[in-house]
C-alpha cells in the first residue's frame, strides 16, 4: 500500500473527526469560554474540506495549501495565549511572574527560531521556495513548541490546576506540533524525498490531537471534593498566638 | 542537523513535561496523594533558624571551622523547613483551587480564594528563591541573605485562609491548623 492510499483513507477520518469536534464545540457553546479554540477547529475543518476538494488540482491545491498553514499557525499561537490565560486566571501575582519569564522564553526561541532560519540555505531556485517554507514553519513550530513546554512546566513547579478541557487543548495541540516540529526539520534538511511519509505523519498526529481534542472536551471535570480534619478552636488560636508573637517581638 | 537536533529535544522535553503533567506513573499519583496533605510546620522555629543576629553572635564568639560546620547544619535545616514550606504551599494550591471553583457564584468568596491561592504561589516561588540562596550559603558559609519575607507571608496566608473558612459553607478546618 502507498503512502497516497493510506493518506487518501485517513483524509475523510480526519474530516469526521473535524466534524465532531466542530459539532461538540458549537454544541458546547464552547466560543464563549474558549473563542480562539473554536476559531481555529472551524477554520482547520472549513480549509480541511476545501484542500480535500482541491487534491487533484496541485497549484491551487498549492496556493491554498501554505495560506491556510499560515493562518493555522497563527490561531495555534492564539490558542496557547488561551490556555495561558485559562491557566493563571486564579494567581494575578503569578501571571505577572508567568509573563515575565515568558518574555525571556520567548526572547530565547526567537533566537533559536532565527538561528534555524539562516542555517538553512538552498542554492536550487524551486528548493529555495519549497525548503524556505518549511524552514518558516520549522521556526514557528519551535516558538509553538516551546511555548507549550514552558507552561506544562511552569505549572507542574507551582501544581497549578488544569481544567480538563484546557488540559486536553494544550495535550491535542502539543502532540500534533510535536510531530509537525520533527517532520518539517527532516524535511528542511532531505528536501522532498521524504514528502509521502512525512505528509501521511502529519495527518496520523492531527487525527491523533483531534481524538484527544473531542475527549477532553466531553470528560466533564471532577466535581470539587473537600478532604482533611478538623482541628479544634484552641489548636487554631495557639497557632495565631505563635505567629503574632514572631511578628510583633 | 543542529536544528534536527533542537527539535528532538524539545519533543523529548514536551514528552517528559506531559507526562509529569499527566501523573502517568503510580509513583506521580501516589507522590500527589501525599503532597495534597498539608503537614505540621513549626513556624516559630523557623523564624529562629532565619534570625541572623543569632548567626552574627555565633559567628564572633567561635573559631572559623566550627562556624563554617555549624552554619552548614543549621543551613541543612532550614533548607528542610523550606522545602515543607514549600509542600504546604503546593497543598494549599491544590485545596484552595477547590474553594475557587466552588466560590465562582461568590465574589467575595472569590475574591478571597484568589487571594489565598495568589499567596501560596508566591510562598512557594519564594521557596524556590531561599533554596538558591541557603544553596549558596551551604557552599560560601561567611555569606548572608535575607529570607525573612517568608514569613509574614505565611502568616498572611494563614489569616486569610482562617477568614475564607469562616466564609465558605462546610469549612474544613484542618489546613489552617496544620499551619
Amino acid at each position: 500500500m502507498s503512502y497516497e492510499n493510506l493518506i487518501h483513507g485517513l483524509w475523510p477520518i480526519g474530516l469526521v473527526l473535524q466534524g465532531l469536534l466542530a459539532t461538540v464545540l458549537l454544541s458546547k457553546k464552547a466560543w464563549q469560554k474558549f473563542p480562539f479554540f473554536t476559531s481555529y477547529s472551524l477554520v482547520s475543518f472549513v480549509t480541511t474540506v476545501a484542500l480535500f476538494g482541491l487534491r487533484n488540482s496541485p497549484k491551487v491545491y498549492f496556493y491554498t495549501y501554505w495560506p491556510s498553514e499560515g493562518l493555522g499557525i497563527l490561531l495555534e499561537l492564539a490558542v496557547v495565549y488561551e490556555v495561558f490565560r485559562y491557566l493563571f486566571s486564579p494567581y494575578p501575582a503569578l501571571r505577572r511572574i508567568a509573563l515575565n519569564t515568558f518574555q525571556g522564553v520567548i526572547l530565547v526561541l526567537l533566537i533559536i527560531a532565527l538561528g534555524v532560519f539562516y542555517k538553512n540555505t538552498a542554492t536550487d531556485k524551486w528548493h529555495v521556495l519549497a525548503t524556505a517554507l518549511f524552514i518558516i514553519e520549522e521556526s514557528t513550530r519551535i516558538l509553538e513548541l516551546g511555548f507549550l513546554v514552558f507552561l506544562f512546566v511552569f505549572s507542574r513547579a507551582f501544581h497549578l490546576y488544569w481544567k480538563q478541557a484546557v488540559f486536553g487543548m494544550a495535550l491535542g495541540l502539543g502532540v500534533f506540533v510535536s510531530v509537525e516540529l520533527l517532520v518539517v526539520s527532516i524535511q528542511a534538511q532531505f528536501h522532498t524525498s521524504t514528502l509521502g511519509l512525512s505528509s501521511l505523519l502529519r495527518m496520523v498526529s492531527f487525527n491523533v490531537g483531534l481524538v484527544i481534542w473531542v475527549t477532553y472536551m466531553l470528560v466533564p471535570d471532577a466535581s470539587p471534593v473537600r478532604t482533611g480534619d478538623l482541628p479544634t478552636q484552641r489548636e487554631l488560636e495557639l497557632w495565631d498566638q505563635t505567629l503574632r508573637r514572631f511578628i510583633y517581638r | 542537523m543542529i536544528a534536527i537536533i533542537i527539535s528532538i529535544v524539545l519533543v523529548g522535553i514536551f514528552v517528559v513535561s506531559s507526562g509529569m503533567l499527566f501523573g502517568v506513573t503510580r509513583y506521580l499519583r501516589g507522590a500527589q496523594s501525599r503532597a495534597s496533605v498539608v503537614k505540621p510546620f513549626d513556624i516559630v522555629a523557623f523564624a529562629t533558624l532565619l534570625d541572623r543576629e543569632d548567626e552574627l553572635f555565633l559567628r564572633k564568639q567561635l573559631p572559623l571551622r566550627v562556624f563554617t560546620r555549624l552554619k552548614r547544619q543549621r543551613v541543612r535545616l532550614t533548607l528542610r523547613y523550606v522545602v515543607r514550606l514549600a509542600a504546604n504551599a503546593a497543598a494549599i494550591l491544590r485545596t484552595h483551587r477547590i474553594d475557587w471553583q466552588m466560590a465562582q457564584v461568590d465574589a467575595e468568596l472569590d475574591t478571597k480564594a484568589t487571594a489565598i491561592l495568589d499567596l501560596a504561589a508566591r510562598i512557594r516561588l519564594e521557596c524556590f528563591a531561599v533554596s538558591l540562596k541557603l544553596l549558596i550559603e551551604f557552599i560560601f558559609p561567611s555569606r548572608q541573605f535575607q529570607t525573612t519575607t517568608l514569613v509574614p507571608q505565611y502568616r498572611a496566608l494563614r489569616e486569610s485562609m482562617a477568614q475564607l473558612q469562616k466564609m465558605a459553607v462546610g469549612t474544613s478546618l484542618g489546613l489552617v491548623s496544620a499551619l
